[in-house]
């Protein structure tokens, strides 16, 4: 399902001196159905809270969020959302916290333990269902993250800069597996990052965010095949954009 | 040997010696060996007569088990509700504070004068006891769940109810069992106390420590203090394991 | 290591335990108990100076509000005579607590059964499966609740027993938390002022002419003041003989020291006999019932001996 943003603005207000901060400014982007769009910009700008708002964890100040055409009254039915610190639930094992969406959503036990384990082979994590949080990696962390996100089909997903915590080996292994899962589930992503490799080589196109308050600045098309290689020219020539483009905002 | 074995070994060697060379006399300092005879008194004939030690031991744990309960069963439902919303937490807490300081040994005429003499009576000084840790902790567990687990949960779907069932519960569930073996703790302190409400049955640990007092036998006193201190660590022991087993996820 | 700091910390908690109180000998250290009627004598032979009279220099060493806590201060050494029950001394004696001996009698009976005015029970037999408090295992009242049982052809294991302290014994008695109690003046009398409770059976009738509070002293002081001794007992009969001749002012001393009703004083004094002299044979048929109810250990003494040694003749 596509997704527009129609001037979207967010302002915080002071809860005891009422004084209004203004956070979003007016952002207008569209992700087509099936896309995978990544934004980029200055830390503390207010991806997260662009992310939020969409997820219905936050409400806009003012703006439209349409999924589909439409407003959602229940964005969490449409959208998953995966989150930097993984957010995994510690006190669950690694099937029983890829299969919560399906028992918030009433699916009996026998169902969701089998939909679990089928998400667990494809996803590599095989032998690892009735562990812990604590006991998996960085890397697999996140996969179960994933994993807990995809099962229930979300239409969109949103991803909070998801591979920040990880050494860069495992972050090249994560946006390899991140490709494949998008590339056949079809689901259309929107995807925070602040590497520039990393937008490059995952997005259709890469919006960046000016400094609060935030407002689309830059709009680049990648327009290079997949699976993209890291070290030819035009990799670079979109890189260096990116480049020039959050060093202005540094002023 | 270890030396947590070493030491007081070595101390009660030298306090029986101590006794056996006239230094304490023993009406007043009974000698390990006098109150080991005690507690062999205690166990097998019992104070008053036919109220045998395990008796007196397994009544007073149900007074305490009853009181307990009865805390958790109020308190950890109440203080998730409490650390999920400020504004109960903000209504409530003057209220809690002003409650909590008073020592369960002052409600004694009150708990006398609603629950008559008796197991009611007994169970609600420890009930008093018990709650309040159990209560705060609770809170400060809710408290404390990180918020981006709510998130995560809003994110895939849980209702209010859910959240609080399946995220602030389970979340807070390692601060709760702290509440729970300080409640048991100071429950058990209570136990004595409680039992000055009066027994009607004839039967605790506190109740068996009053009458030894009362006939000026310090020996089987001192008996009774080991027996409730030994059983005080024995439950705190249980709770402890079940604590691990469920918190094996940390 | 830790066997050093244990040696140091052991020898410590010697001295510590040894450590005796050093006091001015010619000043006698006097123990009672709070608000006890059977204690009167105590109260007019301070308030009359008929200690003084006697060349005696005594002081208040302790008021306890229980037998028990009295005898711990005599086994602490801050006492040096007093006035307590017969149970709590027996007990402490034989036990190895406190090393007195009995000097004289204060007082005979004055206690009773108590139960409720709209009650059913009108006789010791209806106590059958009731429950009954007394003021404390091993207690003067406990026997006398365990002979009043017997003479009726009943066990003690017929009632159920509860341990309450008498200010609280009324009010558990107007709740039905229990049926009767036991205990001694001027509680039954207190009880027959509120017109809810009344008496069911006095001690007097359950054994006649009982011991009931005894005059104490350091064996320590017997052995070494024997004069003193004797001024105390002459002192104490003194105080009983005033009691009986003049019961007016005998009454305002009581109120004064325990704070009671002139009514309810004036009903309690009615069975109350005060009196000096020993009584060997009752008070050995109490150390007999201590024993059978494992109150009182085996000493390493006979009994004869040990027994003997606890009157002051």
């Amino acid at each position: 399902m596509s997704l527009v943003i129609k001037n979207l603005c967010k302002a915080f207000a002071d809860p005891e001196t009422g004084v209004q901060t203004p956070v979003l400014d007016t952002i207008s982007l569209t992700v087509e159905s099936g896309g995978f769009v990544s934004i980029i910009g200055p830390s503390g700008c207010g991806k997260t809270t662009l992310l939020r708002i969409i997820a219905g964890l936050e409400a806009a100040s003012s703006g439209e969020i349409l999924i589909n055409g439409s407003a959602p009254v229940e964005p969490w039915k449409h959208v998953g959302f995966v989150f930097q610190e993984y957010a995994l639930f510690p006190w669950r094992r690694v099937w029983e916290n890829i299969a919560f969406g399906l028992e918030m959503n009433g699916m009996p036990l026998s169902e969701r333990r089998e939909r679990a384990m089928d998400i667990i082979a494809r996803f590599g994590l095989e032998g690892s269902h009735d562990r812990y949080p604590r006991e998996l990696s960085g890397g697999m962390k996140q996969r179960v993250a994933i994993a807990r996100t995809m099962i229930t089909d979300p239409a969109i997903v949103l991803l909070d800069e998801p591979f920040g915590a990880l050494d860069s080996q495992t972050r090249g292994q994560m946006r390899r597996f991140l490709l494949d899962v998008w590339q056949r589930s079809h689901t259309t992503i929107l995807f925070i990052t602040h590497s520039i490799d990393e937008a490059v080589f995952l997005s259709q196109r890469v919006i960046g965010l000016s400094r609060r308050p935030a407002a689309c600045s830059l709009e680049l098309n990648i327009d290079l095949p997949y699976p993209r290689e890291v070290t030819t020219t035009r990799f670079n020539d979109y890189r260096s954009k990116i480049i020039t483009f959050l060093d202005d905002q540094k002023d | 040997m270890k030396p947590k074995i070493i030491f007081p070994a070595l101390i009660l060697l030298l306090w029986q010696l101590c006794t056996l060379l006239g230094f304490f006399s023993e009406g007043k300092v009974p000698s390990p060996l006098q109150i080991l005879a005690a507690l062999y008194e205690l166990a097998i004939y019992g104070l008053p007569q036919g109220n045998t030690l395990l008796l007196h031991c397994l009544s007073s744990i149900e007074r305490v088990g009853i009181g307990f309960v009865l805390a958790l069963a109020a308190a950890i439902p109440l203080g998730i509700i409490c650390g999920a919303s400020r504004l109960l937490r903000e209504m409530l807490t003057p209220v809690i504070e002003t409650i909590r300081p008073i020592p369960p040994l002052a409600w004694i005429p009150l708990a006398i004068l609603w629950f008559g003499i008796g197991l009611k009576s007994a169970a609600f000084i420890i009930f008093l006891g018990c709650f309040f840790p159990i209560l705060l902790s609770t809170m400060s567990g809710v408290v404390s769940v990180d918020p981006v687990l709510v998130s995560a949960a809003q994110t895939l779907g849980a209702s209010r109810k859910q959240i609080f069932l399946k995220v602030l519960l389970p979340g807070s569930t390692p601060s709760i069992y702290t509440g729970l073996r300080i409640g048991l703790g100071i429950g058990w302190m209570t136990l004595v106390a409680a039992e000055f409400t009066g027994v009607k049955s004839g039967y605790g640990l506190g109740y068996m420590i009053m009458t030894a007092r009362d006939i000026q036998r310090s020996d089987m006193v001192i008996a009774g203090m080991a027996v409730i201190g030994l059983t005080g660590f024995v439950l705190d022991s249980l709770l402890r394991m079940l604590e691990s087993r469920a918190l094996r996820w940390r | 290591m830790k066997t050093k700091t244990g040696i140091v910390t052991a020898l410590c908690a010697i001295f510590f335990f040894c450590s005796c109180g050093k006091k001015d000998e010619s000043i006698l250290r006097l123990g009672y108990l709070q608000s006890d009627l059977h204690h009167l004598p105590a109260f007019v032979a301070l308030d009359k100076g008929f200690f003084a009279e006697q060349g005696l220099t005594v002081q208040v060493g302790g008021v306890f509000r229980a037998g028990p806590e009295e005898m711990s201060a005599f086994g602490a050494g801050e006492l040096d005579f007093g006035y307590v029950g017969q149970a709590p001394a027996t007990a402490a004696y034989f036990n190895g607590v406190a090393d007195i001996q009995f000097i004289a009698l204060v007082n005979r009976e004055g206690s009773a059964i108590v139960t409720r005015s709209d009650g059913t029970l009108t006789s010791v037999k209806n106590l059958a499966g009731k429950t009954v408090a007394i003021p404390g295992h091993a207690t003067m009242q406990d026997f006398l609740l365990r002979r009043a049982l017997h003479n009726s052809g009943m066990n003690f294991q017929d009632i159920r027993p509860i341990v309450l302290k008498p200010p609280e014994m009324l009010q558990a008695l107007e709740q039905k938390n229990i049926d009767a109690y036991i205990a001694w003046q001027p509680y039954p009398a207190l009880a027959l002022t509120t017109q809810s409770a009344r008496v069911l059976m006095d001690s007097s009738d359950i054994w006649n002419d009982h011991p009931c509070c005894v005059l104490i002293a350091q064996r320590s002081l017997c052995t070494r003041q024997p004069g003193s001794i004797k001024k105390i007992h002459a002192a104490h009969e003194k105080a009983c003989d005033f009691i009986a001749a003049h019961p007016d002012e005998a009454i305002a001393i009581a109120m004064k020291y325990t704070s009671m009703d002139r009514s309810v004083l004036v009903e309690a004094l009615r069975h109350i006999k005060y009196t000096g002299g020993l009584d060997k044979t009752m008070s050995r048929e109490f150390v007999d019932f201590l024993k059978n109810q494992n109150y009182i250990k085996n000493t390493a003494y006979t009994d004869e001996r040990f027994l003997n040694m606890f009157f002051n003749e």
